[in-house]
């Protein structure tokens, strides 16, 4: 019994020690004095978020944004690539001080993190083999779709279907297992926000028409950072109102943002 | 609100979504059990092929072992996955865990039970043949009773890393503990405190009694062994 109790308290120990931890907040100014900027970026979208392999130079509208805020604040701008699934930890444990990394804003997740106004606005489309014998949304019903951890493409297929259709998903850590399972026939559909689905495109693949669900991407940060997340929010706000930003999306070849 | 990693609201919204978190402890000891049988029934057959005196079943157990000792379970599994699919053969997630699983765990096994044989002297079976024993009898009465408990602590260790590499199935969206953990934490409220802490509390639920049980057993196993021994000196 003695031994069960510790290892509750041990339990409770860990509990607390996580809870508590780097909690302090980041200011610009701490960055300044740093003289780094810290941005979780994406390595894989061509046009958004993209480490070309053979050069080490990123590339991409939120490459360019992120070098901008460093530039706003004066300092350097340190890239690290995150995933779905780490950005989360990095952030709250202060490995990255920002994220630029595709990442929708919904109200759900403005409880945990902070979200600046929408940079891109993305939609959300479905990607099959050209054989499949899938034209349509309408063809999805019965079958297997492959999504990422972490996206709210699963919800929003779901939603514009609506009642009456029966979609199995299936969530995988990164979009380059779904486009392998896609092509061994494990998953019958791939869908994510289109600007993922045009990086995995090639000739035994179709885009359906259809999109939908709107996918607003906004940096995100610590909610507990209220005045670096104001300062960034600023930027944002002045460079959506004078067209920096709108310049910098044509110039790395994105669609306009989806409306409707 | 308080956006804690561990905040109270986190641990209300997990508590909400407990159903997922069952049918997904479900899966995990569902694949569990029947990979581990399986892995017990490979690694004694194997373990016997390797100790035992024919030289091609010896082979073939080293060819098993080494294969699948020597390569991530992680490729093994992500070949049953994608591979297979090509050659046209179709498994279930839960089918590929247990096969990926128990064959992989068995290779281990194999060498827990080869370990285990031929940690005892062959001087005693040779005793036993001398006086009379067949070679079967002396497995049964002699050697075996002993490998059983110098294989027991491996044999377990075996058993729990098992059920914890069930957490691989997670790779190919499984449907297992692991895999559901990630997916509720990455989705909604993004709420990954609560959700892995209580991924690891149910690993922890189902190993640690096992390593208990096995620990109170080989403790059994020894004081048997030992009042037995002494019985047969004073005789």
């Amino acid at each position: 019994m003695k031994k069960f109790i510790s290892l509750i308290l041990v339990f409770v120990m860990l509990f607390a020690f996580s809870a508590c931890g780097g909690n302090s907040e980041v200011t610009v100014e701490d960055i300044q004095s740093r003289g780094v900027l810290k941005v979780g970026v994406k390595d894989s979208l061509v046009g958004m978020g993209y480490l070309d392999p053979a050069t080490g130079e990123y590339s991409g509208l939120e490459i360019d944004i992120a070098r901008k805020i460093a530039e706003e604040m004066g300092v350097e701008v340190q890239f690290l690539v995150v995933t779905p699934t780490t950005r989360l930890q990095m952030i709250d444990s202060g490995d990255i001080d920002i994220s630029l990394s595709n990442f929708t804003i919904t109200e759900e997740r403005k409880m945990s993190y902070h979200f600046s106004a929408p940079y891109y606005t993305d939609a959300v489309g479905v990607m099959v083999l050209k054989d499949s014998g899938i034209s349509s949304l309408e063809d999805l019903d019965g079958k297997t779709v492959g999504v990422t951890m972490s996206s709210t493409s699963a919800q929003s297929l779901k939603d514009y279907l609506g009642e009456g259709y029966e979609l199995s998903f299936d969530e995988f850590d990164d979009h380059a297992a779904i486009k392998l399972a896609l092509s061994a026939g494990a998953v019958d559909a791939h869908c994510v926000d289109t600007v993922v689905l045009s990086t995995y495109m090639d000739d035994t693949t179709v885009i359906l028409e259809d999109r939908f669900a709107a996918q607003p991407f906004g940096v995100v940060s610590k909610l507990s950072n209220t005045q670096l997340n104001s300062y960034v929010d600023g930027l944002i706000e002045e460079w959506l109102s004078d067209g920096t930003i709108d310049a910098l999306r044509e110039a790395n070849g994105l669609l306009p943002s989806f409306e409707g | 609100m308080n956006s804690g990693v561990f905040a109270l609201w986190r641990w209300e919204a997990l508590w909400n979504a407990r159903a997922e978190f069952i049918e997904a402890f479900f899966v995990t000891v569902k694949v569990s059990v029947f990979a581990l049988v399986l892995a017990l029934f490979l690694g004694v057959v194997f373990g016997l092929f390797s100790s035992g005196s024919n030289k091609f079943l010896k082979g073939l157990a080293r060819v098993y072992v080494e294969f699948f000792q020597n390569t991530p379970l992680v490729l093994q599994v992500l070949f049953m996955y994608y591979g297979l699919l090509y050659a046209g053969i179709d498994l279930s997630k839960e089918q590929i865990g247990i096969i990926g699983l128990g064959v992989y765990t068995g290779a281990y096994i194999s060498e827990v039970v080869r370990t285990g044989i031929t940690s005892i002297p062959f001087g005693q079976t040779e005793a036993a043949l001398s006086q009379g024993f067949t070679h079967l009898q002396a497995m049964r009465y002699i050697i075996l009773p002993q490998s059983v408990k110098i294989a027991l602590p491996p044999l377990v260790n075996q058993m729990v890393a098992l059920i914890k590499n069930t957490s691989v199935l997670a790779m190919i969206a499984g449907g297992d503990l692991m895999y559901r953990s990630n997916a509720w934490a990455s989705n909604g409220t993004l709420s990954y405190g609560p959700a892995y802490l209580t991924c690891g509390i149910l690993f922890f639920a189902i190993c640690f009694p096992l390593t208990y049980f096995a620990k109170r057993y080989e403790q059994k196993l020894k004081t048997r062994a030992g009042s037995s021994g002494k019985e047969a000196a004073e005789k």
